[in-house]
């Protein structure tokens, strides 16, 4: 099998997470970092308590670390998000990926949703923010609604999901290409677990692909040539 | 004879992506039923808050749900917002990565970090040790820890399904009372039906949550 989407590529792309059992020790974590470090990988993704274990030797090793804010369900109120993100940032976070509010949403008070977010931004004060929609549960028209916020917003990157179950597919990557184009780059997650799997979605647009399987998925790349 | 009555149950509805509308109609059927509580992320606290006004339903705020992996001062800070916004209870989830790191002193600074906030403006304290991630000496440990900071209420697990290993039982309830010297116990797993309430309760469970309480 020949493809354009090349290793480095898809090395580039990735967020890589830890994945194991839920509620992973420091210990194992400082290891499966530790274990990252050789790779390309676009950013180690941490929950907000790692962040301090892990950024002195990460950000020493020239390595970026991103945070999960408002995650995984999108339920924090908006003073203890920008609390949560300042926090993530003085600890050594160099990313922001952060979940809209999910409620407000649903209840269609869009306009709740862009000035929370627009918070968001301001606290990140110029650092990368993903957009955590929650493709996963939404209809064509409320990925839409959800999405033009974050293009009127700025908002650098997209992140589909959150993972935990919640899976993105190619037709929820097509659906945001085909109506914003390149105004705001895409962050796949939950679900792409193979590489066939990232280079498709690679194929697909996506910029950046956050998984639990980053090794597994560079592996796969041997068996392709 | 039923073997509980509504003012056992906790009616929570940790679930992603709630419309405010849900939520007020929840709440009134909870009301209504004589349910204890309602259980409600921290960005619905207001709108639960507003429906429950005039009932005895209270209101519970989740803190750093589901996963517990925030820093003590960040969980602090989001128990202060929750009751300032109307929170009557808060439910704390524990950090069960500290618990295995063997890291006591963060569970301990956030346990005591909320329960002095929460006493201080008269809210009651719930802590969620999701003891199907934990051995039986961590559990203890957690346990402990908590009934010795004054928590008023130790809840069995978070009820996040993707965490759930194994579902909460009779056993779960039987440790945290063995432990416990003024705790009382909160039984929470996947809990669909109201055999498993009455279960819990004779097991020794002060309270039952369930997402389907208020059809029990």
């Amino acid at each position: 099998m020949t493809t354009k989407v090349s290793r480095l590529d898809v090395e580039r792309a990735i967020d890589a997470s830890i994945g194991a059992a839920p509620a992973p020790t420091v210990e194992q974590v400082i290891e499966f970092a530790k274990s990252t470090i050789p790779y390309n990988f676009s950013a180690l993704a941490l929950e907000p308590f790692y962040i301090r274990f892990i950024a002195p030797f990460y950000h020493d090793a020239g390595k970026r670390i991103c945070t999960v804010c408002n995650y995984p369900l999108g339920g924090m109120s908006n003073k203890t998000i920008l609390a949560q993100e300042k926090q993530a940032i003085a600890d050594g976070s160099d990313e922001i990926d952060c979940g809209i509010n999910i409620s407000a949403f649903m209840s269609g008070n869009y306009a709740e949703v862009a000035e929370d977010y627009q918070r968001v931004m301001e606290t990140a004060d110029g650092r990368i923010v993903k957009y955590l929609y929650f493709a996963d549960l939404l209809t064509e028209y409320q990925q839409l609604k959800a999405v033009e916020i974050a293009v009127n917003l700025g908002v650098p990157f997209l992140k589909t999901n959150p993972g935990y179950g919640y899976t993105t597919t190619l037709e929820n990557v097509r659906l945001i290409k085909e109506n914003f184009g390149d105004a705001i780059k895409i962050m796949v997650s939950g679900g792409v677990r193979t590489t066939e799997g990232a280079i498709a979605m690679m194929e697909a647009g996506v910029e950046r692909i956050a998984t639990s399987s980053a090794f597994q998925i560079i592996a796969g790349f041997d068996k392709l040539n | 004879m039923k073997g509980w009555t509504a003012m056992e149950l906790n009616q929570t509805l940790y679930k992603c992506g709630l419309s405010q509308n849900y939520v007020i109609e929840i709440c009134a059927e909870a009301a209504k039923k004589g349910i204890y509580s309602v259980s409600v992320f921290p960005s619905m606290v207001k709108t639960a808050a507003t429906a429950l006004k005039n009932s005895n339903t209270k209101v519970c705020s989740s803190i750093s749900y589901p996963l517990g992996a925030d820093a003590p001062a960040i969980k602090i800070e989001e128990c202060r917002n929750a009751i300032a916004d109307g929170a009557q209870e808060v439910s704390l989830v524990m950090n069960a990565a500290a618990v295995k790191s063997g890291k006591l002193d963060i569970v301990k600074e956030e346990v005591k970090g909320v329960v002095d906030v929460a006493k201080k403006l008269g809210c009651v304290v719930k802590v969620m040790i999701e003891m199907p991630l934990l051995t039986k000496e961590e559990a203890v440990c957690a346990i402990e820890i908590a009934d010795s900071l004054g928590v008023d209420v130790i809840q069995t697990a978070t009820g996040f399904k993707p965490l759930q290993k194994r579902n909460i039982t009779k056993d779960d309830i039987a440790l945290v009372l063995a432990t416990v010297k003024h705790a009382k116990v909160e039984a929470i797993g996947t809990f669909n039906n109201p055999n498993i309430a009455e279960e819990m309760i004779s097991a020794g469970a002060h309270r039952v949550a369930s997402d389907v309480a208020i059809a029990f």
